[in-house]
This record gives structure tokens, sequence and C-alpha cells, in this order.
């Protein structure tokens, strides 16, 4: 499992805590959403340091295959923090690539040098 | 800006085994390895590093505030380039002259009537009705493309379309062009005299040989129609020019696994490519599924044994495409627009194509008239005797699609490393789900392109000289040869 991930089996469903101080909640959410045709999922707070997320197998899933989304999560878990880490750092450079491209700028370099 | 001495350009990642992909906001990609991917996305890459070269060259890095200016300048300009299909507005204008059919193909999407039902006939009247909207859109190039039912059955209204069309351009001076889209077993010479006459380009069906397309496309009173089609498809290629002929086919449950043979039937029959199309799951095919659909894992799967096969083919002189695999392909390799309608972001759903019913009812695509004809007209954006050009195509209709269309801002699109190379169906996903936006995790049309997406970029990032040179040609339209003399 991941940093910040412990995972646990209860009754055939797999718990997922994760520590708010690794995955903000837009992570939580657009990782879960990816596997929402796959199992069952319900997100729920633990406490102020951590969310939990319940795996849910459906029908004729075995222990191992629940295993393995909870692992495929985690991974994704981290790789949608890295998108938002990303995207906080050079979202700017995006909007600026929309504008340039439609309605160019009167001077790029300033509107960059400002960031 | 950070203090750091790069960076980051925007841009989204996959994991694929032991490489990460990176694609850029104009399309521009690379692998890296996990650690080296970490590294650079955490601004701690060396400049000494050997991959750091190749990413300021591809403008995924830049240092300074004036290189960041200048990779977002061109980064833009590529950007629009891709976009450019936004530019031209609606070009294709799809007509359904008539629902009538003489064949019965179990997987029709329109769900075609039978060859008495006259009411779904466009008259002639309509159908100038219809060119004259038509001719408002502000595209330079007007492609007409006739549908049915079988088109051929209400000659009246294609002829009337033709020749007022015609007329009309001598004042509009835009590049008109036609394509009929025909099962070809009732054209007779006099119809193929006139389609020669007009410039007018053919598109039919082929499902491969015989029993693999008489298992499907039969006529209405019975019988197969492959021995017809193929005496009908040699007489249009003795009075039209030999290319002017191109096909479809549809993979069904009896095809899926067997494409090979299907391959080997075009090329008998001397097509230059084909399309590997899966089922649509409109009309018949709806009401047929569970005797026609397969799942999307066994058609890519079949997809890429297929592809295999084609590559061969090439590599021992026989030049055929794959089609969607050329045109992937083009957007992956080139800067350019491809101007496919049914992979566009926003969707090309009304905006560079649309469909107009026999009735002079518009729709955003012809899928969306489909799911008229099943009893859902959420689509229609107007009808072109009730409505003005400005009601139909500034309407709620459109304007949402396009609003709910973009993958920059859909769910689960927006961070796929294969956006840039991808598009929205909003039509499939209102019914598959209800909503235009969809839902990636179980959406049918997802789970296809990402195995096709994966197959092809494992492809490009092996390097094999063969196969990269038959992609090349297949792009750029010549031969092996040439591409393996010009490279190497």
């Amino acid at each position: 499992m991941m940093k910040g991930v412990i995972s646990t089996v209860e009754g055939g469903k797999q718990l997922l805590t994760l520590t708010k101080d690794y995955y903000l909640r837009e992570a939580v959410f657009a990782a879960t959403h990816k596997f929402s045709g796959i199992c069952g999922i319900e997100i729920f707070p633990v406490d102020e340091y951590a969310v939990g997320v319940w795996l849910t197998p459906k029908k004729d899933m075995t222990d191992d295959e629940l295993n393995r989304i909870a692992q495929d999560l985690s991974e994704e878990l981290v790789d949608q923090q890295i998108r938002l880490d990303l995207e906080k750092r050079n979202g700017w450079i995006r909007e600026l690539i929309v504008k340039q491209a439609f309605s160019p700028l009167d001077n790029l370099e300033a509107e960059v040098a400002k960031k | 800006m950070s203090g750091s001495p790069y960076t980051v350009m925007p841009l989204r990642f996959r994991r694929m085994g032991d490489k990460v992909l990176i694609s850029g906001e104009a399309g521009e990609y690379h692998f890296l390895t996990p650690k080296d991917f970490h590294d650079f996305v955490d601004e701690n890459l060396p400049s000494d590093h050997p991959e750091y070269f190749d990413l300021k060259s591809k403008d995924f890095l830049a240092e300074g505030p004036r290189e960041v200016a200048r990779a977002i300048d061109m980064t833009a300009t590529r950007y629009r380039t891709r976009k450019h299909f936004l530019d031209v507005f609606t070009s294709l204008h799809m007509m359904v002259v008539t629902l009538r059919c003489n064949q019965k193909c179990k997987y029709c999407q329109v769900s075609c009537e039978d060859e008495e039902a006259f009411k779904t006939d466009m008259s002639p009247d309509t159908a100038r009705k219809i060119v004259d909207v038509i001719f408002m859109s502000p595209s330079p190039d007007i492609k007409i493309e006739f549908q049915g039912g079988e088109p051929l059955l209400n000659w009246g209204a294609v002829t009337a379309t033709v020749e007022y069309a015609e007329e009309k351009n001598q004042n509009a001076g835009k590049h008109l062009s036609f394509v009929l889209c025909t099962n070809l077993t009732t054209i007779d010479k006099s119809q193929l005299h006139f389609l020669h006459a007009h410039g007018i380009h053919v598109s039919t069906s082929l499902d491969g040989p015989c029993e693999l397309h008489d298992a499907n496309r039969v006529f209405r009173i019975g019988g197969g129609t492959h021995s017809t089609f193929l005496d009908r498809l040699a007489l249009a290629r003795r009075e039209l020019a030999f290319d002017d002929v191109a096909a479809l086919m549809t993979t069904t449950m009896d095809s899926v696994d067997r494409l090979k043979e299907v391959v080997d039937e075009y090329v008998r029959l001397g097509f230059s490519g084909v399309f590997f199309r899966a089922l649509n799951p409109y009309g018949f095919a709806h009401e047929n599924v569970t005797e026609l659909g397969y799942s999307m894992e066994r058609f890519v799967d079949n997809f890429k044994k297929g592809l295999d096969y084609i590559i061969e083919l090439n590599l021992s002189g026989t030049f055929f495409i794959e089609q969607y695999t050329t045109l992937l392909l083009t957007r992956i390799l080139t800067p350019f627009s491809t101007g496919f309608v049914d992979l566009q972001s926003p969707s090309g759903a009304g905006i560079s194509g649309v469909i107009y019913d026999f009735n002079g009812d518009v729709y955003p695509a012809d899928e969306a008239r489909m799911l008229s004809r099943m009893g859902d007209k959420h689509f229609v954006m107007g009808n072109v005797f009730t409505d003005s050009y400005s009601e139909i195509f500034k309407g709620k209709v459109l304007t949402d699609i396009v609003k709910k269309s973009c993958l920059e801002i859909m769910p689960v699109c927006a961070d796929c490393v294969y956006a840039p190379y991808c598009g929205a169906d909003p039509i499939r996903n209102y019914l598959e789900t209800k909503d235009v936006m969809g839902n990636r995790p179980i959406s049918p049309f997802c789970d296809k392109h990402i195995r096709i997406f994966d197959h092809l970029f494992t492809l490009l990032h092996n390097e094999d000289r063969d196969v990269m040179d038959v992609f090349w040609s297949w792009i750029s339209r010549r031969s092996f040869k040439e591409i393996r003399h010009e490279n190497h």
C-alpha cells in the first residue's frame, strides 16, 4: 500500500483509510470515481485527520480481485494527487495557452512575468 | 513563478508497465521511467540528464519566464491548429432522403422501413429547403451525404438536391461535394451516369466474405446480398472511377473473431483499406444486441490481431490501411486537425456534421436521429420549415452539446493522457446514462479508446522500424517502399 493509506478487510469488504496530510478531497473523489463502475464505493469521514473508503465487491468478485482493486485505487490516489499538485503549479499556463490560441494576448511575456 | 530551474508545462500522464507516458496540451508525447517522471514533476531533473533536452525540445519544461512565454505561444499555435475544425463550422450535411430499404440488415441502426413506406420519403421541396439551410453554413466546404434507408429508392430527392445545390453554388462558390451512401444492390446505369456526371462519390457496406456479409446483410424479401453486391460493385467501378467507391464494415459477433477474413475480402476486391468499425447500439442493433454484440475487450483484442495482419500485408508489398488507426496516428504524430466528426473535442455533432431527416427535422448526428427513431426526441435541433438557421444552430440542443463535450472539462477525460487525440460522443453518453456528459468508468466508448490508444502507444514506444514505416506510409498515403527509401 502507498504512503498515507491503511488497508483492512472486514466482512468481505475492503476499507482504505486515507491520511488527509497526503490526499486532498479532490484527489479522493477523482480517484474513487474511476472505480465507481467496478465495485461499490462509499466515502466517509473517519476523524479530522483521515477519510475512509469502503470498497464493496460486486457479484462473483473474489477477495483477491477486490484486493487488487484496492491496490489500483491506492496508486490512482497518488496519481490524482500529483495531478492536483501540478494543476496548482501550472494551471495558469494551461489557461494562457487556450487564451493565446483563440484570443492572442498583447504581451504574453508580461502575463507570464506576473505569475 | 517558482524559484526552481525550470517550469513544468501542463501535461497529462498514464503509467504503462515500466514507463510513464506523458502528453502535452497540443499532443506532444514522451515516455519516461517512473523515477525520471517523479524527478521531472518534482522539478528535480538535472539539466544534464539524458531526458532533459527531449523534454525541453517538446515543451514539457521551460527555463525562465521568457522560455515559458515562448513555449505557451508555440503550444497555443499547435492547439489552435488541432482545433481548426471549430473555425469552419458545419461542413458535413447528411440528408436522409428515405427510410425505405430493400434490405433488412440485422444491425440496421436506423430501423429502416419496408419498400412501401413512401411516407418516409423526402419530397423534392423538402430537399431544396434543406439545401437552402445548408448554404447558410459559413463553411467554405460543403459535403452533402445522402443516407437512408436506401437513398436510391428515392432517387428524385437525390437528383433534386444535387441539381439545386449546384445551382445555388454558382453564386456561393463553395467547395461542394456529394457522397451517396448506398447498399448498391439496386443501382442501375442511368443512376451511375448521373453520379459520374456530378462527381458524386459512393460509400457502401461490405462486411467481409459471402458468409460474413450474408450473415447480417440480407434482402427484405429474404436471401443474402453478397452476390448482388459484387455484381453492382463491378458495374459501379466500370462507370465511375475505381476509387470513387469506398466501403465500410460493421463488426458483429459473427465477424469479431474473423477480421483477417474481412481484410482478405477487401484486398481481393481491390479496396485500399478497411475501417474496423464496432457495432453501434442503435435501432435493430440495439434490439439484437444479445445476438450481435460482444465486449470491447474482445473487439479490441481482435482489432489488434487484425492490425498486425494488415501491417504484415504492407510489409509484404500490399498497400492497405486500417483507417481508424490511420486517423488516430495522424492525430498523435502530426499537428493537424483530422476533421473526424465522431471523435472531436468539443464533439463534432452539429458543429462539424449535421443530419436532416426526411421531414426536415435536424439532428446533430445520425445516432441522434436513430435515438429519435427509438422514441427519444431529446436531440431534435429544429426543423427547416419552422425554425431559422440561427434557431437551429444556436439553440439549446447544440449549445448544451458543445458545453458538455469538451474533454478538457469532462470528468476522467480531463486527466486522460489521450485527451489531445480523443473526442466525446455525447449522443452515446446520453443513450447510456441519460446524461450528455456521460460516465466514463462504465463507458464502452472510453473502454474501447483507452485499449486502442494503449496498443498504439505501445507500438510507438517499441519503435520497430518496419511498423513505424508502415504507419508513416498510411499517414502520408505513400507506399511503404517510398517511405523506407526516404527514411533509411
